[in-house]
């Protein structure tokens, strides 16, 4: 099982899609860094966890897509014959299946954690501060719910008909508008300044934590569902 | 098969293709997000969104239509060069025709759709803006904005994602790259006028003048990207894989097995290299200094023994490609005997193309030490005493870089142009400028235009050429003259003793006259001299209002004060809450003929107190007796409170210690967009404190009529913050705020 996990990660990692991903993420990210996060968000300093949020959540929409491209890479035509001969072989589709979406979650992750080094990093070159914490709460306040979610809900998608995908780009395309806020950028920019508290520690108001737990429990919910298909 | 052959096949093939017919459709109708989803123009109200016109049905829906039309048929050029690969047919077609031209038929077939998918839409919406804009309508601005803003966005679309795939023939790849490409577009490069592809950054279109100017800007921001784009376009062509090689080895083969695809390796690097250059000597924005410092801009010794006694400058506006060129005689007395080194200001824009001191050419040097919109010449004067210049100079103006966001204000048109002193002539700069000397400026416009001095003094026609244009002749004390031309129309009224010469677009004349601008105008004066006293600062007791091209500000000077074209506008009209009363704009530079000119003010110490403090509490005022308490409340006092409490809030004001430590670039960039904030919003806010504390507003105005009606000294003239405070009985303390 471990070789087929390292077999799987490989495919994936050494892959022009990942390298262009990561190549992506970082000219984003310092675009962003430099434009925007140095500026400081919402009169918090450029190293606080509502920049960093900020800073992730302008990003999320990447990850994301990066996570619909992977199923689709793990849908593609060669990949459906490919499977005419790996279900017919003893090992069970169900671990196939956790390996695959195991994988999927560790490259996003990496993608993740490039973003948030290159942060750490500008941070420290600029305002000499590693703000590892900073990054690390918005991270699983709200960037993780998000890749549980495309991760369940996509694969759950693709298990049912290929074409459904659709349905997950549109759901991200319409959270991409401002007033829907579902990647939490407008989360980050307005509500320290509507806490009363000039730049306030990182909290998540129980709407958030509501909205972040749906997420993560519908991502989680398709993901058993599907799970439990195979 | 020949190209043209397969071109057509394909053509006729893509319009039954399924996802083209959605993409043709949906980017037709497109446009409708711009009427409400997607608005991209700046809005000059912070209540509710409103632009011009033009803005609102025209130019908006055309940026809306390029941005959704962009990620139309960049999808559908993915899902076109990938329907092959997809079902594993590349092999077989490949065999029949050669992939490099398989690709140029499809790059080209999207084009052509493209094209006449944008012919479709533009003729589509062309009653509704014409019904919508009405008598404002332009054919030129018309197509102008929907094939430069939309169109453009459109093609740089499809010939990036084409060049993507070409490069790395995986569809997924290309749409994370076009993804990133677009977000960019839509969000980070926003910061750089140049680099906004997808949608432009316009900020807002005149209804009354011409859009000349924001048009051959965002044409310029077109050209680059296709530069790039198609040089990457060429570069990727000769990636496209054949006969199973790889990227590496299908570019290495295609460059040394035809002499043709190596001439496309060299176009493509001429494609990029045009692109380069186009980015780095673009003509529309200068490279003046990112800190703006009046202090340093005006330190320089004086040249004590060379005088200017006059100046003579013949300028000849080029209405048709937005140029200007013109000479310049000036009059100099060189006292000291010796040779001297002089220095100029020239506009941005501008080059001097021959220099002559005494009719013999005399060395200068342009010393491209950009500054607030000017750079310095530096000039060498023979030792004779009597010396007189001739300059030749001309170009295209230069927006200044600091609001390279919001072109448009150096228009130069048939129908409309603004020139301000160095845009019409190089101005002498370390040299003294006598008491008596004057400046005389010819100026030569066509026949439609009327030109308007601003100050005082008229324009008067000297001459009419045989084709129409007719020159004017200006005359000013001093080296410094502001001008406007265009189609306008001189309405003169008297209010409150003051004869107004009221001067207005003609296209905005049925407007004026619906929101009764003359009585709007005639009641802000009859206000401030009631309240303040008469101004005697203007002479021949007459003041000129001259209607801007759209700014979203104005600025007043010695007889004169301008309005933006949005101080009355249709959509303000429709306005149910403002009714025909006039915009802020308006106001403001009236009440700076009482608070600025009237008055002058000096900052000492205290750079708060400004002639802007008094004057935008002043608007406030009227505003209040206008609009009501609740409105003037509401769009004023609250919006000072809020943009001082993001001043004092903001993290570099807070920790000035981490400022510092950031590179020169953000530091200036920070400044700047703090810089203004304390005059602007602070200071009235203290005033509005000293009314509270002296006993209300009657109070308050008896106060503000003694300062103006005060007996001036004649050696200092200037209303000092310590005099404000003295006739209030405050003290600085008192007026600090919370």
């Amino acid at each position: 099982m471990n070789k087929l996990f390292y077999y799987e990660l490989r495919r994936i990692l050494w892959n022009k899609l990942f390298f262009i991903l990561v190549g992506s993420v970082f000219f984003y990210g310092w675009l962003l860094l430099s434009s925007d996060v140095i500026l400081g968000i919402a009169d918090t300093a450029p190293f606080s966890s509502w920049s960093s949020g900020y800073y992730l959540s302008r990003l999320t929409p990447i990850f994301c897509l990066a996570e619909v491209l992977f199923l689709v890479f793990y849908s593609s035509r060669n990949e459906e014959m490919v499977q005419l001969i790996t279900k017919r072989t003893v090992f069970s589709q169900r671990s196939y299946f956790y390996i695959r979406c195991g994988v999927m979650f560790l490259a996003q992750l990496l993608l993740c954690f490039t973003a948030m080094v290159e942060g750490i990093v500008f941070c420290g070159v600029f305002f000499h501060k590693y703000p590892f914490i900073s990054y690390l709460l918005p991270f699983v306040a709200t960037v993780l719910p998000m890749l549980l979610f495309c991760l369940g809900t996509g694969s759950f998608l693709v298990g049912c008909q290929k074409r459904f995908l659709a349905i997950l780009v549109l759901i991200l395309a319409v959270g991409y508008l401002h007033r829907i806020d579902l990647f939490g950028e407008k989360f980050f920019t307005t509500y320290p300044l509507k806490t009363g508290i000039l730049a306030p520690s990182f909290q998540m108001p129980f709407w958030l934590s509501v909205k972040e737990s749906i997420l993560s429990a519908i991502g989680i919910l398709f993901f058993s569902l599907e799970a439990a298909k195979r | 098969m020949k190209l043209w052959l397969l071109f057509w096949v394909e053509w006729k093939r893509l319009f039954r293709y399924r996802p083209a017919q959605i993409s043709i459709l949906l980017t037709i109708f497109s446009p409708i997000a711009g009427l409400c989803l997607y608005r991209p123009l700046y809005s000059i109200s912070s209540r509710k969104y409103t632009t011009t016109v033009l803005g609102m049905y025209l130019a908006n829906p055309a940026l809306a239509g390029g941005m959704l039309g962009a990620v139309l048929f960049a999808v559908l050029t993915i899902l076109e060069y990938n329907r092959v690969a997809e079902y594993r047919l590349d092999s077989f077609l490949n065999a029949i025709v050669s992939p490099l031209k398989t690709s140029a038929v499809y790059t080209l077939s999207i084009l052509t759709i493209a094209l006449l998918t944008q012919l479709a839409t533009m003729t589509l919406w062309l009653p509704f803006t014409v019904y919508k804009t009405r008598s404002i309508f332009d054919m030129g601005d018309y197509i102008g904005m929907y094939s430069i803003f939309m169109f453009g966005s459109i093609v740089i679309s499809i010939v990036f994602t084409s060049s993507m795939y070409q490069l790395f023939h995986r569809a997924d790849v290309t749409m994370i790259l076009f993804f990133i490409f677009a977000v960019c577009g839509l969000t980070v490069f926003k910061k750089n006028w140049l680099l906004s592809w997808i949608t432009p950054l316009v900020w807002i279109v005149s209804d009354d003048f011409t859009n000349h100017r924001i048009l051959m800007s965002v044409a310029y921001v077109r050209l680059f990207w296709i530069l790039v784009s198609v040089g990457i376009w060429l570069f990727s062509y000769l990636c496209i894989r054949e006969y199973g090689k790889d990227i590496a080895g299908a570019f290495w083969y295609h460059i040394t097995h035809s002499v043709k695809r190596f001439c496309i390796l060299l176009l493509s690097f001429v494609l990029l290299a045009g692109g380069a250059y186009s980015y780095w000597y673009q003509p529309f924005v200068d490279h003046s200094k990112k800190t703006v410092d009046y202090d340093a801009y005006e330190n320089y010794k004086i040249k004590e023994n060379v005088h200017c006694t006059s100046m003579y400058a013949d300028v000849h506006p080029n209405t048709k490609k937005g140029t200007l060129s013109g000479i310049a005689s000036y009059q100099i007395i060189n006292d000291s005997g010796k040779e001297q080194t002089v220095t100029f200001y020239l506009h941005t824009g501008y080059h001097i193309q021959a220099l002559k001191a005494n009719g013999k050419k005399a060395d200068f040097k342009e010393n491209r030490d950009d500054d607030m919109n000017t750079y310095t010449v530096s000039i060498y004067l023979p030792r004779d005493k009597k010396i007189k210049l001739f300059i030749k100079f001309g170009g295209f103006p230069r927006e200044w870089n600091i609001v390279s966001n919001s072109q448009g204000d150096y228009e130069i048109s048939n129908q409309y142009l603004c020139l301000e002193n160095t845009i019409i002539a190089p101005a002498p700069r370390n040299l003294i400028w006598d008491n008596d000397a004057v400046y005389l400026l010819h100026i030569t416009l066509p026949k439609n235009m009327m030109t308007i001095k601003f100050d005082s003094d008229d324009a008067k026609v000297v001459k009419t050429k045989k084709d129409g244009s007719r020159v004017w002749e200006l005359r000013s004390n001093n080296c410094y003259m502001i001008l406007y031309a265009g189609n306008y129309i001189c309405n003169t009224f008297d209010a409150a003793g003051i004869h107004v010469k009221f001067y207005y677009g003609k296209r905005h004349e049925k407007i004026m006259k619906q929101a009764k601008a003359v009585q709007s105008i005639s009641n802000v004066i009859e206000y401030c001299t009631k309240h303040y006293g008469k101004l005697d600062s203007l002479a021949d007791n007459s003041l000129k209002l001259i209607e801007k091209r759209c700014a979203g500000g104005g600025y007043a000077g010695y007889g004169a004060s301008t309005l933006d074209e949005n101080d009355y506008s249709s959509i303000n009209l429709m306005d149910q809450n403002k009714g025909s009363i006039p915009g802020e704009v308006v106001i403001h530079e009236t009440v700076h003929q009482w608070w600025g000119l009237g008055s002058m003010f000096d900052a000492g110490e205290n750079d708060l107190w400004t002639s802007e403090g008094l004057t935008v509490y002043t608007t406030y005022r009227i505003v209040k007796e206008l609009y009501g308490e609740d409105y003037a409340k509401e769009n004023y006092v609250k919006q000072w409170q809020k943009a001082l409490s993001e001043y004092y809030h903001n993290f570099y004001v807070r920790h000035p210690e981490y400022l510092k430590q950031l590179p020169k670039k953000y530091r200036a960039e920070i400044r700047n967009n703090l810089s203004q904030v304390r005059q602007y919003e602070e200071m009235p806010l203290k005033i509005l404190k000293a009314e509270k504390l002296v006993g209300g507003e009657k109070k308050m105005d008896q106060i503000l009529y003694k300062l103006f009606n005060r007996k001036m000294d004649e050696s200092y003239s200037y209303l000092t913050y310590q005099d404000f405070l003295d006739t209030c009985g405050l003290t600085k303390e008192d007026l600090n705020l919370e």
